[in-house]
Formats: C-alpha cells, sequence, structure tokens
C-alpha cells in the first residue's frame, strides 16, 4: 500500500526516511542560535512552568538526488547563516558543538504534504548557491528544534510542545537530552500516497437510501437525501446517459462528479439558507415584523398564519433594497454601483475614471483549529477575492480584521480540543498581520470583541479593498468579465496538494499521523505576493478575459467562469502538483492556497508565460471554455467529469426552513449592587476587552505602506489611542483631486441577546456614525455626486438549521434571529439610501461536544454556563454552545476633500465640547453592565433596553455634524459608541494629551434620564461629540439647526477629565488612571517593554 | 531660451516580495526624476542596462517573504548574478563607487544592501558582510513614527532640519556588528563599530526630549546599537535606512497633520486653500534632494 518509513543512521545521525529516498541524498544544515527568553517568560506565564532558559535552532534538510556537492562552502555566510549573529553546522548537532545547556528538545515541522515555504526557499537558494539545476526529487524542509533548560514533567513539556508548535499543523518530537545526545533525529515529511491514481464508480441510481446516505457520511458530503435522489436522477436521463457515452462515460456517476457536485451545492458556496424559503411564527405578536408585513417585505399565510418570507433572507433584504437605491441612484444621476453581490467583491465608482470594491470574509473553522494559519489563509483569500473581481485589474490597498474571542484573560474550563483565547488570539493576529504585511497592503481598521460564548468557537473577519482604473490607458474597459468560447484557461500560482480536501486520510510517513487534514491548509505569503505583482499587471495589460480566485473548492472557481459560455474542458492531469498520488478528484476539489485561474484569448498566451517566467510564477495551461453545456474534466485522454453547468448552478430546489420568534429580551437593569467612583467606573469600562487599547494589535501591522494613509488606525504620534475610522488618499489619483476613501466597521453581538434587530441596525448605523465623524456624508439624493457607499454585510449566525441543532427551540429562534437581522438592514439601507453591495454569510457558528458522565455543568464558568445547553442526541450526552448572532457591517466611502477631514483627538484648550445627538436610557448589553460586574450570586447583571437608533432623526444630524465639518467649523469629532458618552471623552482627551471639564448636568438638559450612568454610559446609537474653537460657536450652532445638540464642557489642558456633576460637586478623574486601565488589559506586555 | 535639463532616471525595483515599490516610485517622480520599475530578475538577468540611470532604488517590502532572514535571499542572488561574464555586484559597485551613482535601499532594501556587503564598506571593502539588521529587541514586529537625526551632513538631507520623524515598519532592524553565537568576533566587531561609528552612520534614532541618539525602547523601534538608523558607504552614494521617507511624501499623511491643520485654521488658513508646496512633506525633500544631486 505505502510506503513506510525506516529508521536510518548516517555518521551519527538518524533519519526517519521514506525507502525510496536514499541516505546519501539527504543533508542538514543546523543554524543558530536564536535566544528565546521572551518566549520562555511568555510560556512559563501561560503554562505555568518553570523553564529556565530556551534557545531556538532551525534546521533545514534538504533533499537532493545527487546530494549536494560543498554544501559545507555555505556554513559561513548566505544564504543560511548571517555572520554577525548567527553559526552553523552540516549534519551534525550544533547544539552540542556548541555545549547549549539543555535538558529537553523539542522538534517540530510542518505535517506532510503542507506548503513548507521556508524549506522550498531554502532549498532553491542552496541550489542557486552551489550552482546545481534544479531537479525532480528536489525537496526541501524547515524545522525549529527549541533546546530548553527546567525541571518540566511528561505532560507539561507536552503542553510546551503543543504551545510551540500547534499539533493540528506541525508533526512533534520531545526528545530528552540523553536521548538526543545518543540520537540526533530529523523527520522528513515526504508523503507517500498510493502511486495509482484512478477514479472510482458509483451506480447512483441503483443505490438505495441507505447506500446513499453511507456514501454522504463517508464522503463528507453534508447533503440532504433529496439532494442525493436530485443528483442519482440525472442518471436515469437517457439523454444525458447518450452524451456521456459519446465522451466515454457510462451510467454510472465518477468520484470526481460527486464531489464536484456537492462540494460546489454546500451550504458555504451555496447560501443555501440565506435563500431558504422561511415560515416564521411570531409568537411575541411583535411590532417589527408586523411592520415589516405591512411594508410588503414579510408575507403572511392567511390574515394570521405565521409570516412567510418567500424568496429567502438575501433577496427580500439585501438585494432588493440595494436595486431600489440603485434605481434612485439611476435617477438622480452619477450611479456609483457598479456591481452588486454578481463577482467577488461589490464594486462602485470613485469617480468617473477609477472605481473601488470591498468585500470581507470570514475564516472561523480554520482559525479555531490553527489560529495562524487559518487566519493567514482568511486575509489571502480575501485579498485573493479582490485580485480576481471583474478583469483582475484592481489592486488590494487596505486590509481590516476583526476578531471575536473568549477574553484573553479566561481562566476555566475549556471544551475538549479547544484552544485557549489567548493561544487563538495571538496565533490569528499573528497570522493576520504575516499575510497583510507580506502583500505589503496596509492594515486600516480592526478590532475585537469578546464574550465566554466565543470561547468555543472564535469568528476571525478579514476584509479587504481594492482599487481600480475603469480602463486601460488605451480606454479598454476593465468592466465586467468578457469570457469567450475558445478561451484558455490557466492556473497560476501554487502546485496543488490534498490541502483542503476532507477526509482525505492517506497515510503519509511518519505512523499514526495523516497529511495536514482537512480545512487547515499553510499558506505561502511570498508565493501569493509574486502572484499578485503578476496578475495585476497582466490584467490591467488587458492579457485576461476573465480571472477567478481559488478558494473554497479550488479551481472549481473555472466552472463558475464556463456559466458564462456554457462550458468548460480541463485536462486534471496537467495540474501541477506538490506530489505524485493524488487522485483526480482530489485536484478538482483541493482548497491548496495561492492560486488564480485566470482566462484569455489565445492570442495572449505567449505573453502571458514570458511575464509568468520573470515573475517567478507557475501558470499552466488546463483547458478552454466551450459552449458544450457541460463542466467536461479529464485526466489525459480519459474524460473523469461531465457535469451539466445549468443544473450544477441551479438554485433549485431551494431550502424551506421554520423559525420560530418568542420576543426581545427587554426587562429592566438587574440591581447592582456595588456603587463605584467616577473613576472607578470609566476605568472600568475603559478596561473592558471590546473598550481597551487595540494598539497592540495595530502596532505589528503595516498601515502607512501605500503612501496614502491620511487617518491611521492610532492617532497622533504617540499612537496610542484608536481612531474609529481611516482615511486612505488612492496612490493612483494622486495629484488628480483630495478625494480619499474613509473606512470604519461596526459590530454589536451582545445586542443580539437582547434583540438581533437592534444589534444589526446599530452596527450598520455604528459604521456610518464613525464615517461621519472623520467628514463622511449620506448619499445625497438631490444632487448628483461621486459620493459612493460600498458596504459590506457579514453574516455569522449560529446554527439556524433546527433539525441540526440539539434542541428544535435553538435552531428556529436562531433562524427569526437572521430574518429580524435583515429587516434592520433593509430598513437602514431604505432610510438612508446605503446600499449593502456585498457579504458573506457562515451559519454554523455553533460547537456541539459529547461529554461523558465526568462533565458538570456546574464547573463551567457562569458566564459561559448560561449559554451551555446540555442535551442528548442519539442517547448520548452533549453539550452545545451558539455562538452570538453577530452581523458585521464595514464600508469603503468617497470622501470629497481629505484636507477638511478631522480626527478625534482633542486639540486645543478653551475649544467647546458638544454632545450631538439625542442620549437614551438604553443600558441594555453596555459596556458599563459588563464592568461593573456581576450580583451576589455570581450572575452577571443582564437587561436593560437595547440601544435604538431613530434612523430619521440620525439621518439630520450625520447630515448636519457633515455641514459643520465641511465648512471647517469642527476641531475634533468621535462617534459615541463602546463606553458610551464617558469612553468616548476619555478617548478623545488621550488622543489629544488634553484634559476636558464636564457637566453633566448640561449632558442631562431636559431629557428625562436621571441617572449619571444612564447619561455617561448608555450607548444609544447615533451620537457625536464634537469640539469647536470657541470663536466658531455661534456659526456652528447655526449649522446644527434644530437637531438635539448640549453644549457640555470645555477642553483643559491639564491631565484630567474634571466631572461637575449633578449634584454640583466636582470630581477630577485622573486620565492616566484611565489610560493605564485603557492601554494594559490587551497590551501583553507591550508597555513593559519601555524603560 | 533653450533649456538644458538633465533628466535623472530612477530605476525602482520590485518583485519577488518587494512592495513598496509603487509608493517609492511615486516620490522619485514627484522630486523630479524620470523613472522605470525593474522587476527583480530583469536586473538579476541583466535586461536593463543600469548604466542608462543615476539611481537605483531598493524599496521596502518582503523580498522573498524574508526567509533565511530579511535581505538574505536576495543578497545571495545578487551575488551569484552574473551579466555577460561580469558580477552584478562588481557592476553596481562600478555603478556607484567609482561613477558616483546612487544605490539607495529603503527598509527591505537596506537589509539587502547590508547583507550583501555593499553597505557601509568599511574602508572601502565591499566583499563581506560587516553587520547585520537582526529582529528587533522588543520581539515583535514594530510600526511606528519615529524621531531620526542626521549624523552626517549629506546631499540626501541638505537643507531640511536636523531632527524629523520618519514612519519605520519593520521586524528586523537591529544593527548589530557580533553577538554570543555569531561567528564574528567581539574584537573584531568592536573594530568594526568604531569605524561605522566614525565614518558611516547617516542617522540615527533620537529621544525627543533630548534629542540624543538613543538604544531604549520606544524611541528606538529596534534596539539598534548606538542608536543606527541609517548607513552610507565611504563614497556616500550607497543609502540605506530602515525608515520609509516614500509615505511622508505629503503633510497629509503626517500623524500630526490634523491638529497642525487645526493651528493653521486658528491662524486663519483654510485647509481648502492648502495645496502645492504647503501639502508637500520631509520625505519628498528627501528624495528631491537625492534627484537634484545629478542636476
Amino acid at each position: 500500500m505505502t510506503s513506510s518509513s525506516v529508521l536510518r543512521e548516517r555518521g551519527g545521525l538518524e533519519f526517519f526516511l521514506p525507502d525510496v529516498i536514499e541516505d546519501k541524498d539527504v543533508s542538514v544544515i543546523e543554524v543558530g542560535v536564536y535566544e528565546e527568553a521572551g518566549l520562555a517568560e511568555e510560556v512559563n506565564m501561560f503554562l505555568g512552568t518553570s523553564i529556565a532558559d530556551l534557545n531556538r535552532i532551525n534546521a533545514y534538510i534538504l533533499i537532493h538526488p545527487k546530494g549536494l556537492q560543498g554544501l559545507e562552502s555555505l556554513l559561513t555566510g548566505k544564504p543560511f547563516v548571517d555572520p554577525i549573529v548567527q553559526r552553523a553546522t552540516l549534519n551534525q548537532s550544533l547544539a552540542l558543538q556548541l555545549n547549549l545547556p539543555f535538558d529537553y528538545v523539542l522538534q517540530s515541522m510542518l505535517r506532510p504534504g503542507t506548503s513548507d515555504a521556508e524549506g522550498n526557499v531554502a532549498l532553491q537558494q542552496a541550489l542557486l548557491s552551489l550552482g546545481i539545476e534544479q531537479s525532480e526529487g528536489d525537496l526541501g524542509f524547515f524545522s525549529k528544534q527549541y533546546f530548553l533548560c527546567g525541571d518540566l514533567t511528561g505532560a507539561q513539556l507536552e503542553e510546551v510542545s503543543a504551545f510551540l508548535a500547534n499539533p493540528d499543523l506541525n508533526s512533534r518530537l520531545i526528545l530528552p537530552r540523553a536521548e538526543y545526545k545518543e540520537r540526533f533525529r530529523v523527520q522528513v515529511p515526504v508523503v507517500m500516497l498510493k502511486p495509482e491514481v484512478k477514479v472510482e464508480r458509483f451506480d447512483v441510481v441503483n443505490m438505495s437510501d441507505e447506500e446513499l446516505l453511507k456514501m454522504n457520511s463517508e464522503r463528507r458530503l453534508a447533503a440532504t437525501l433529496e439532494e442525493l435522489r436530485l443528483f442519482s436522477d440525472m442518471y436515469k436521463d437517457e439523454e444525458f446517459i447518450r452524451k456521456r457515452r459519446a465522451v466515454g462515460l457510462g451510467r454510472e456517476a465518477t468520484d470526481v462528479e460527486i464531489e464536484t457536485w456537492f462540494g460546489l451545492r454546500s451550504e458555504h458556496c451555496f447560501h443555501k439558507e440565506m435563500n431558504a424559503h422561511i415560515t416564521l411564527e411570531d409568537l411575541a405578536d411583535d411590532p417589527i415584523f408586523k411592520r415589516a408585513f405591512e411594508k410588503g417585505l414579510l408575507q403572511r399565510v392567511g390574515t394570521n398564519g405565521p409570516y412567510v418570507l418567500e424568496k429567502g433572507i438575501f433577496p427580500t433584504f439585501i438585494k432588493a433594497p440595494a436595486q431600489r437605491v440603485f434605481e434612485k441612484l439611476e435617477k438622480r444621476g452619477k450611479n456609483w454601483i457598479v456591481s452588486m453581490f454578481e463577482d467577488n467583491s461589490g464594486v462602485v465608482l470613485y469617480n468617473e475614471k477609477y472605481m473601488f470594491c470591498i468585500k470581507w470574509e470570514t475564516h472561523n473553522s480554520p482559525s479555531n483549529k490553527e489560529p495562524v494559519q487559518g487566519a493567514k489563509t482568511g486575509i489571502d483569500g480575501v485579498n485573493r477575492d479582490i485580485f480576481g473581481t471583474m478583469l483582475g485589474t484592481f489592486e488590494a490597498i487596505a486590509n481590516f480584521f476583526f476578531y471575536s474571542t473568549g477574553n484573553p484573560h479566561y481562566k476555566g474550563w475549556l471544551p475538549k480540543g479547544v484552544k485557549h483565547p489567548y493561544v487563538i488570539l495571538k496565533g490569528i493576529t499573528q497570522g493576520v498581520r504575516e499575510g497583510g504585511n507580506e502583500s505589503q497592503i496596509p492594515t486600516l481598521g480592526g478590532g475585537l470583541i469578546t464574550d465566554p460564548r466565543f470561547i468555543a468557537k472564535c469568528l476571525v473577519y478579514c476584509g479587504t479593498v481594492g482599487f481600480s482604473p475603469v480602463a486601460s490607458p488605451e480606454g479598454i474597459s476593465y468592466i465586467g468579465k468578457h469570457p469567450s468560447v475558445g478561451d484558455i484557461v490557466f492556473v497560476a500560482g501554487h502546485a496543488v496538494g490534498v490541502d483542503g480536501v476532507h477526509g482525505a486520510t492517506e497515510s503519509s510517513l511518519i505512523a499514526g499521523e495523516h497529511i495536514s487534514l482537512g480545512h487547515v491548509q499553510a499558506d505561502f505569503s511570498f508565493c501569493q505576493a509574486k502572484l499578485k505583482d503578476y496578475s495585476l499587471e497582466c490584467a490591467r495589460d488587458v492579457l485576461f478575459s476573465d480571472i477567478g480566485d481559488c478558494g473554497a473548492m479550488g479551481i472549481a472557481s473555472l466552472y463558475e467562469m464556463a456559466r458564462a459560455t456554457r462550458g468548460i474542458i480541463c485536462d486534471l492531469e496537467k495540474h501541477p502538483k506538490k506530489y505524485a498520488g493524488i487522485q483526480q478528484w482530489q485536484i478538482g476539489c483541493s482548497e491548496t492556497q495561492d492560486r488564480m485561474v485566470p482566462a484569455a484569448n489565445p492570442k495572449n498566451r505567449d505573453e502571458i508565460l514570458r511575464r509568468a517566467k520573470l515573475h517567478e510564477v507557475d501558470v499552466t495551461e488546463l483547458g478552454e471554455l466551450t459552449d458544450s453545456g457541460f463542466v467536461h474534466l479529464t485526466y489525459g485522454n480519459e474524460t473523469v467529469a461531465y457535469i451539466d453547468i445549468e443544473k450544477l448552478f441551479d438554485k433549485e430546489p431551494r431550502k424551506k426552513m421554520h423559525a420560530t420568534w418568542s420576543g426581545a429580551e427587554e426587562k429592566p437593569v438587574g440591581k447592582i449592587t456595588r456603587t463605584y467612583s467616577l473613576e472607578d467606573s470609566l476605568c472600568l469600562v475603559m478596561s473592558q476587552p471590546d473598550v481597551a487599547s487595540k494598539e497592540w494589535f495595530f502596532r505589528q501591522k503595516d498601515s502607512s505602506v501605500k503612501g496614502g494613509t491620511i487617518l491611521g488606525p492610532l492617532i497622533g504620534l504617540e499612537q496610542e489611542v484608536e481612531s474609529d475610522a481611516t482615511i486612505q488618499k488612492p496612490l493612483e489619483t494622486e495629484g488628480e483631486d483630495y478625494g480619499a476613501i474613509a473606512y470604519a466597521v461596526g459590530i454589536n453581538p451582545k445586542v443580539s441577546d437582547i434583540d438581533p434587530y437592534y444589534a444589526a441596525q446599530k452596527s450598520f448605523v455604528d459604521m456610518i456614525g464613525k464615517i461621519i465623524a472623520v467628514g463622511g456624508a449620506l448619499p445625497d439624493m438631490e444632487n448628483a455626486k461621486w459620493d459612493a457607499w460600498a458596504v459590506c454585510g457579514n453574516y455569522c449566525q449560529p446554527n439556524s438549521d433546527s433539525n441540526d441543532t440539539l434542541t428544535r427551540e435553538s435552531g428556529e429562534h436562531n433562524l427569526a434571529s437572521i430574518v429580524r437581522e435583515g429587516l434592520a438592514v433593509a430598513e437602514v439601507t431604505d432610510a438612508l439610501n446605503i446600499p449593502v453591495i456585498s457579504g458573506k454569510d457562515s451559519m454554523k457558528c455553533s460547537c456541539v461536544y459529547e461529554v461523558d458522565d465526568s462533565f458538570k455543568l456546574e464547573e463551567v464558568p457562569l458566564d459561559l454556563r448560561r449559554h451551555v445547553i446540555l442535551s442528548e442526541k442519539n442517547g448520548k450526552r452533549h453539550i452545545e454552545i451558539h455562538d452570538p448572532d453577530s452581523y458585521l457591517s464595514s464600508c469603503a466611502v468617497k470622501i470629497d476633500d481629505y484636507r477638511k477631514c478631522v480626527n478625534s483627538a482633542f486639540k486645543v484648550e478653551g475649544d467647546l465640547i458638544y454632545v450631538i445627538g439625542t442620549t437614551r436610557s438604553q443600558m441594555g448589553a453596555s459596556q458599563y453592565l459588563s464592568a461593573v460586574g456581576y450580583n451576589e450570586q455570581g450572575a452577571p447583571i443582564e437587561g436593560g433596553e437595547a440601544p435604538k437608533a431613530e434612523l430619521e432623526e440620525f439621518k439630520d444630524i450625520a447630515t448636519a455634524v457633515h455641514n459643520a465639518i465641511d465648512h471647517e467649523l469642527v476641531a475634533s469629532c468621535s462617534y459615541i459608541h463602546n463606553g458610551g458618552l464617558a469612553a468616548a471623552l476619555a478617548k478623545a482627551a488621550l488622543a489629544g494629551e488634553k484634559g476636558a471639564e464636564i457637566r453633566v448636568a448640561d449632558v442631562k438638559g431636559e431629557w428625562e434620564l436621571e441617572s449619571e450612568e444612564e447619561l455617561l454610559y448608555s450607548e444609544t446609537p447615533g451620537r457625536f461629540v464634537v469640539t469647536i474653537a470657541p470663536r466658531d460657536k455661534q456659526e456652528f450652532e447655526k449649522a446644527l439647526g434644530s437637531v438635539d445638540y448640549r453644549l457640555i464642557g470645555e477642553v483643559s489642558c491639564n491631565n484630567l477629565l474634571t466631572v461637575e456633576r449633578i449634584d454640583a460637586t466636582r470630581k477630577g478623574i485622573s486620565l492616566e488612571k484611565v489610560k493605564a486601565a485603557y492601554q494594559k488589559p490587551l497590551d501583553f506586555g507591550l508597555h513593559d517593554l519601555v524603560s | 531660451m533653450i533649456w538644458c535639463l538633465k533628466m535623472v532616471m530612477a530605476y525602482v525595483i520590485y518583485g519577488l516580495g518587494i512592495g513598496c515599490h509603487k509608493e517609492t516610485e511615486h516620490a522619485l517622480r514627484m522630486a523630479g526624476a524620470e523613472t522605470r520599475f525593474v522587476h527583480a530578475n530583469q536586473l538579476l538577468n541583466g535586461d536593463v542596462n543600469i548604466f542608462d540611470s543615476q539611481i537605483i532604488d531598493i524599496p521596502g517590502g518582503f523580498d522573498h517573504g524574508d526567509i533565511l532572514g530579511a535581505g538574505m535571499c536576495a543578497a545571495n542572488e545578487l551575488e551569484h548574478a552574473v551579466i555577460n561574464m561580469e558580477k552584478l555586484k562588481d557592476l553596481l559597485l562600478e555603478y556607484a563607487v567609482n561613477r558616483g551613482n546612487v544605490i539607495w535601499g529603503q527598509c527591505n532594501g537596506f537589509q539587502t544592501l547590508v547583507k550583501a556587503g555593499l553597505l557601509p564598506g568599511i574602508d572601502g571593502d565591499y566583499s563581506r558582510q560587516t553587520l547585520t539588521l537582526t529582529n528587533n529587541t522588543c520581539g515583535v514586529y514594530r510600526v511606528t513614527p519615529a524621531l531620526h537625526i542626521v549624523e552626517t551632513p549629506h546631499f540626501a538631507f541638505q537643507g531640511l532640519p536636523n531632527e524629523f520623524y520618519l514612519w519605520c515598519r519593520h521586524g528586523e532592524g537591529k544593527i548589530q556588528f557580533y553577538s554570543k553565537y555569531g561567528l564574528m568576533s567581539r574584537a573584531e566587531g568592536e573594530e568594526n563599530r568604531r569605524k561605522v561609528n566614525e565614518n558611516h552612520v547617516l542617522l540615527r534614532y533620537a529621544n525627543p526630549e533630548t534629542f540624543e541618539p538613543t538604544e531604549q525602547f520606544p524611541h528606538n523601534p529596534n534596539g539598534s546599537i548606538d542608536g543606527i538608523a541609517g548607513l552610507i558607504n565611504p563614497t556616500g552614494t550607497i543609502i540605506g535606512h530602515m525608515a520609509h521617507p516614500e509615505v511622508s511624501v505629503y503633510c497629509s499623511r503626517d500623524p500630526r497633520w490634523f491638529s497642525d491643520k487645526d493651528f493653521a485654521r486658528t491662524q486663519g488658513i483654510m485647509a481648502e486653500k492648502m495645496e502645492g508646496e504647503r501639502m508637500e512633506d520631509i520625505g519628498l525633500k528627501i528624495f528631491r534632494n537625492v534627484v537634484n544631486y545629478f542636476k
């Protein structure tokens, strides 16, 4: 079956080597020593170990069929050794040579078959230095070896090893000193698959239901019986069979066809739930549903029957409202919507010459498993969405991230196999940093929301904005995609492996371990960087007629491209492969990263291949577009799949689902038993992870690259306070105008515990408010302007399929929640004329675990326990945890003149401070309630009204604030969100290194709010803090007109937030303390470095 | 009247992971140079004649993904490149040292020049690497504006204030001369350090309160020895530094822009009227100095 690995020895070296490789062909270069004192400290802190000393040595394992003569000449310099800080050995232990102190060695290396960037590049550079030609059997691998001193138990060593190298991605070895000294070992992770590649055939027509379901579960097709039958019935059609016979196939379905069909029609690719027919039972007689019914957004069975959403959530609540804005803009003139929901990203016009596009993705499951690579493939994947938009002419100009995780300081029970939030957060930050930075795309926004439920399943959102001229210098349009029959299709980028192929468990070299599996793939950012330059250059020179990215289902995006011409023929054998033995269906479905699939007129073939060589990108011709009506896949001369392309993408039959709404969770605020001083409560609010400074995240991510960043994610020279929005001048427009693009994000999963409607509404409105605060404007429906809003909506929803959830109620509730979110989005779009033009749904943000009798619910910390569902499933105890409904709203907005924009930092002593917009008693899901903690029973304080936006009121306020900024009357402006007015004031003061005098009584005005807490911490959306120079008072107030505003204080020059309370007493809050509270929770030691 | 202006041609290297080429090209163009993007492989293969240019700019980025150490692969490829029987490295030395053209590396470009031995060229010896740019002391990639002071009078910084902020964004920016485990001996390293400090330091990181060079985080973002932030060779025509002046071409990109603009407004200058020279920033002046060096 498979080749075995054998332990062999050579010159004191011991190798686990597959028997096909000869000993003499393997060389190992060890380079070091990297002192890892900081890492040791981190491990000790996190795992409670007592590592006294930690050093790392890197090993490069190079395999060449003729061995590598002369390698010893590379031990003193390039490419392996930086002689100033390193030294190296060849085929012997550097640690032993140096007498490095250690008790244990922890070795790690990527699992067999994972793209090994370091190993590959090392091999290429060694060959270059030695003047040896590359050859077929070349292989390069990279291994990290940690040498640690300390008294650790076996279990601790395992924990440390897993902390240093995630077992889901790495093969690991732990060796005590004596063993290492005796036998210095290196693993060689060569993939050994069965050499024969063979198509399996299934007589689906004659398979019983049981047999179909068995195939479904064995191949992890995730299909229902109805869907399986729909597939098998196709093979009854005699006309179809006749056509199949003509290409050498029969009545049996091939594995390539089965995998392609069900992969492409999966929830992930097909968005069945967002398009499902929904009946909704409203048990609460809810006014929002009623209103929606009256507006015609919902239908009803009979007069009092359940509501019906005939066309589904996406068509009704997202697409149709966007279409309504499109039509209004058509009438108005300068319609900036170019493409909504039909391409990889949504596209709008910047002006008549340029366009920009936006897309946000989520990469949740992979990031839970392997945070670094999961998040990296997330950001690199969404970047490829941009590279694959229209003809491929978009340059990615900005990256964004948003994380939802458990609190990194969480202590307590973890579900089995789940990584600690600290490990997740550090890992995903590293992944996004590497992906974005190495592609040299500035990170211009992001954030973190924590909740105990995200411990079970974290969410990782990655976003990208792209920019392109609308036409080439010669005037050839870049808009649209223009594939034609006869166009060649290519695959560009990485060779394919079985990465990302589900269920692939072929044995590999190291016994008991499997090839890098499932959705965990490693990313090769360097490969992607080259691919990016290459594809952009070809696209801008109009060499491509179409281009797709390889995300989910890999090269299958070609078949989507082929819908335009109605057919494609591809030879899977031609696809470059990482190793031999990959089955045909695996080539077709692999999600190996860093690939794009362009199509081009044959006349451009030579130029496309010539440039590929220059850019060192592998580009291979796979086949061509046809009008045959079929996806025709071959392997050499043998046909391996023949699928009707119309049927493959036919959305019918649509899923039918049932939802139940039992009412919003609005109740009075629970009793707060402790009283806090103003200073303490503000410090507590500022130290909530959702509010606390994200400086640590942004300090690692390039924000000024591309030279266009006007307002970055951190404010001022000190870069200590976050900005709620960012502004970028696209390089290509430099010198042509003073236009720019502003970016912001809104998300409020906690509000959805009260009512998902208001959660989504607040997310959308918060995002808009943040743009207005820096100088943006709502679309002007009276005057034709280039005032584009490119909005992307990402739904991360707990499982809403009640057939699948542990309890029927939770699934039905979750589905009703999505309907409510959708309604909110539709109503904001209709009210403010801001369309959502792109988006993504991730519908299974829930976790189910089987638990044995030893599991005790009481052991789960209370704030997680209240979300845990414990129930029986198939006769076994299970727990289920649903993430909160998360609607993330993100945007890229055209700014008319960036010179007039403002930031949130207080500017000059004596400037007047205003709050604009009405503060309402809406403490529900506020940071204040999370901050002041728990009642006597240890239960978190709940209750409070949901924060609600009054859309018409907000429209006036947003217009007034914009006008004031546009007339240059504003010194600073902040949008009030997490932490309410108090947090906004504190952040503005810290950003400007100023203080403030605030009169709470003036905040109160005539409002009926009684408590200072509500005035200071309520998170009513749609409000702003604005400061102005005193001389502009009259003009400013005139500009505000009739909107609700209050003058509440002045900017001061001391380091105090002085508050005059309602009872006229004065209280000074130390901003130094507030700053420490704001910085500390998420700085991971950053500020300790300052001596 | 006939203007006899000499056009200055700048080659901007890109590809293989270099990512800052577009803004660098923009800065050079705004500074008055004619520019041409040259793919790293075009340079290595001799597809361009470097002597048709006056400036070769190796911008920032992640050449080869920083694998094997930042700049290591690029330096290795550069050392092994042979064009018409001549080593590319020798041609580059002829270009910059003998003929007085400029080779300029920002960030990753600087790392490449150092690892290729083109900087600092102690006593005119370019044959090997004499110091390194290695992992930041703080242990993480660091993005920050950093205060720089000019150490040696140099045409690139002529007419500029003596101290100014520039953006730094890097993980391997610490200048080091020797270390516990390196092959370089302490004695030789110290000797190099002395010579470099005497003749090769162009820029240093400084403390904004004292304006003194500093090794202390955060004002020195990477822990660079003696606060060294940028180097030149003996002829001053090979220039390298970690900072990114190419993103400081316009003052609206300065982190202080919003407060400066607010101050200007109190002086009666409306943002709407800010144009042309008023919008220029320190980075453009540096690029202009380098371009004008040839005029």
